[in-house]
């Protein structure tokens, strides 16, 4: 059997580029020492197996790839694997959403019970409701996590604020949240959340 | 003479957790030491956490609670806020 001498010892590992051989192209080149010092041999990615280049001369058989047969049973019992598996995901996402709606409804309900009659009624209709801060400024709650809180002054926004609970929990327990520290702590309010300045015409 | 009322203390009380589930309610019979200890020791637990206690009533402005109340009829604990 030829002898074929490798490098840094182990095949794998001596599997690197030439310098004439670019940094992406790494099994396109195949390295090896032999006795008359490194040869390198230079081959496109798409020739690497059929490539095998020994020092003694072998001859090169290239690989023919021949896709393993399967029985219709080996078939059928993959196809049942697929289908049983599929069904359970999709029960799995079924109930995932179905615990998502439970736990928004729920809160829905508490953060209705904390909202006036305006309120309640500005929620149902267009999912945002007003809110006097506890240093008289006044605020729009719109649906949502992040960004949510607009700052009004003479019926105009003149700022954005950024602020949400730690973890994560429906959006309605995140207004709620909201508007009890608007009212309760507005201070604490304005040194935690990120302010964006509204500008006029509604940029920021 | 001045006839003094004592209002007796609710039955009932209501710590509303807010959480991934929407909220977790725990409820105390402010008479019974048992369920008010623990009670204060998951008011005490969640506050240590950074959780922020407030004192509701209806549509009214909530207060926010430093310390727990056994006899507060409803309570609401809400995971601090961070900026976003």
């Amino acid at each position: 059997m030829p002898a074929i001498c490798y490098t840094n010892g182990g095949v794998w590992p001596t599997w690197c580029a030439t310098t004439n051989a670019s940094a992406i192209e790494p099994w396109g080149t195949w390295v090896y020492a032999s006795s008359s010092g490194a040869t390198t041999v230079s081959v496109t990615a798409t020739t690497v197996w059929p490539t095998w280049v020994s020092s003694a001369g072998m001859p090169i058989v290239p690989a023919q790839y021949v896709p393993p047969t399967r029985t219709a049973e080996e078939i059928a019992a993959d196809n049942e694997r697929l289908r049983i598996s599929n069904e359970s995901y999709k029960r799995q996402t079924e109930e995932a959403e179905r615990k998502r709606q439970e736990a928004e409804q729920r809160a829905e309900e508490l953060l209705l019970q904390h909202l006036d009659k305006g309120q309640r009624r500005s929620y149902r209709q267009h999912k945002k409701f007003k809110v006097i801060g506890g240093d008289g400024a006044s605020f729009e709650l719109t649906y949502g996590w992040a960004g949510n809180i607009r700052e009004f002054k003479d019926d105009k926004p003149i700022a954005r604020f950024c602020i949400h609970p730690r973890e994560q929990v429906p959006i309605p327990d995140n207004l709620l949240a909201q508007k009890l520290m608007l009212e309760t702590d507005p201070a604490r309010f304005r040194q935690v959340a990120n302010r964006t300045p509204i500008m006029a015409g509604g940029l920021t | 003479m001045s006839a003094l009322l004592e209002m007796p203390a609710p039955q009932r009380c209501e710590m509303s957790v807010l959480n991934a589930t929407g909220d977790t309610k725990l409820i105390w019979d402010p008479n019974v030491p048992d369920e008010v200890e623990n009670a204060r020791e998951t008011f005490n637990r969640l506050r240590k956490k950074g959780h922020i206690a407030y004192r509701v009533q209806g549509t009214d402005k909530g207060e926010v609670m430093t310390e727990f109340d056994p006899t507060a009829r409803k309570m609401i604990l809400a995971p601090a806020l961070v900026g976003g």
